[in-house]
């Protein structure tokens, strides 16, 4: 199973990060189990404890959820270059821990991050760029009693509308770039070259020009240097806009 | 003294909001500490006008292409007496030796537990710095050679000529040669001869080198010359003619 969440080259070889996160009991929550794949112990026990109650698995009334040991939620994020890597560890992770709800974190925003559950109990998608206040619980109390949200995906829907609605007005020239692209400017604009981005990300050298010289046609510069100049100005945001057209 | 001014005030920010959050909510659930912001930028981690910049802030490198760095030097140059904890990854060490140049007051390694995190609230709000131990000695090799690097660039910068600076400057704010002789009122010749005598004389071998040094070293503000990159005002032309 380990072997699974490994892919062959290095761009998801965070995954293979594992964090089982205990969270207490706090009174008006249970205990929990949390398993969080794929991200920085620093913020794995903090998105584990948030994530648990939020999502309130097993409830108040539910001392007993965990006494198998096992997760009731695994968590898993991506790094990597598409969800579609992710849903297949999800999909294994669910395999793996059948009892758990498994929350894959999306870096990306719009409709592709939001994917509903294909299969009953598949995996939900988060977005990271959300708010806590937007992961809605699977369970809702309705006269007292424990039922089962029926808009098991209302998260995905209800933020596909409102970006629906907000992305006319998105001008952050980063959401022009794809995450990979980001991390190419972001690797180039730190001092390294070619060869050396390559290396980084476990990818061709061409496909390194190829994503600067995408990357230099969305933002509208002519030449590397000005590349520099427009990812520190973005950064900044000091350098006048219209200096580097 | 009151039980507010016993507080940490924190704020704490992340390029994703989940992140910061959740990592806002572990932190609050310590009793000294008080978290009075949570955003990703800098207009969501502002407190509001009026009220006391926080004691701490706390910035989380996660999401590749987040600036923390320039973050943590706004917040630093907004409010001196905000001290600034980075949470990063240990690699690569150059991260952690810009955040200390930017002026953060601590560091802790993505791959420590958030008690660490707390500590280092803590510690440097108590006026303590804090690094881990282990990254210590490449920051400070990494700050020598930064400011041998340093030393040596400036002495070259000063012995370029007025035009060379001007050229340099025109070409680190991304201009085409074409443009930056349109601008001076130079051949395109002249340019690029002037560019190849720039990269010489501070022994770079491209220009996105000299780009990055004159960046990275903050050359332009040090040595008090504007970025001209946008079209010369009418009145300045007629000396250049």
């Amino acid at each position: 199973m380990v072997n699974r969440t490994v892919r062959r080259d290095n761009p998801s070889e965070h995954l293979a990060v594992r964090h089982l996160v205990e969270v207490p009991s706090d009174g008006c929550h249970a205990r929990g189990t949390v398993l969080v794949v794929g991200v920085p112990l620093l913020y794995a026990t903090p998105l584990a404890w948030s994530l648990l109650r939020r999502l309130d698995l097993g409830g108040p009334s539910s001392q007993v959820a965990s006494s198998d040991g096992g997760p009731q939620l695994v968590v898993l994020a991506g790094k990597g270059p598409d969800n579609d890597d992710l849903v297949d560890v999800a999909v294994g992770l669910g395999e793996e821990h059948p009892k758990a709800t498994v929350v894959v974190l999306s870096e990306k925003t719009g409709p592709r991050a939001l994917k509903s559950p294909t299969t009953p109990g598949g995996p939900w998608f988060v977005s990271l760029h959300d708010s806590m206040r937007d992961v809605l619980a699977p369970y809702e109390e309705v006269g007292g009693e424990r039922k089962a949200n029926t808009l098991h995906n209302s998260i995905p829907r209800r933020d596909a509308a409102r970006r629906a609605l907000s992305a006319s007005k998105t001008e952050d020239e980063r959401a022009l770039l794809s995450p990979r692209e980001r991390e190419v400017l972001e690797l180039f604009a730190g001092g390294a070259d070619q060869a050396e981005i390559a290396d980084e990300l476990g990818i061709a050298k061409d496909t390194v020009r190829s994503h600067l010289s995408n990357i230099m046609a969305k933002l509208g510069v002519v030449n590397r240097v000005a590349l520099l100049a427009r990812s520190s100005e973005m950064r900044t945001g000091r350098v006048e806009r219209s200096a580097l057209r | 003294m009151t039980a507010q001014d016993a507080l940490i005030t924190v704020s704490v920010g992340c390029g994703f909001r989940l992140v910061a959050e959740a990592v806002a909510t572990s932190l609050a659930e310590n009793a000294d500490v008080c978290v009075v912001s949570v955003g990703t930028d800098l207009a969501e981690l502002t407190v509001p006008p009026g009220t006391k910049e926080p004691d701490v802030a706390v910035l989380c490198y996660y999401q590749a292409g987040w600036d923390a760095i320039d973050l943590c030097a706004e917040i630093k140059s907004r409010a001196e007496r905000t001290k600034v904890v980075l949470g990063g990854p240990r690699e690569p060490a150059s991260i952690l030796q810009t955040a200390v140049l930017a002026g953060a007051d601590g560091f802790v390694m993505d791959g420590e537990p958030v008690t660490a995190l707390v500590d280092a609230v803590r510690d440097v709000h108590a006026g303590k710095s804090r690094v881990p131990g282990e990254m210590l000695g490449s920051l400070l090799r990494g700050l020598i050679e930064f400011r041998r690097e340093d030393d040596i660039l400036v002495e070259k910068f000063a012995s370029l000529g007025r035009r060379e600076k001007e050229v340099l400057i025109a070409m680190v704010s991304g201009a085409s040669d074409a443009d930056i002789a349109k601008r001076m009122y130079l051949s395109a010749h002249t340019v690029r001869t002037h560019a190849r005598n720039v990269l010489k004389k501070l022994g770079f071998h491209s220009r996105a080198e000299a780009a990055r040094a004159v960046l990275g070293h903050d050359l332009i503000a040090r040595f008090g010359l504007a970025s001209e990159s946008a079209p010369l005002p009418a009145g300045r032309t007629g000396r250049l003619r």
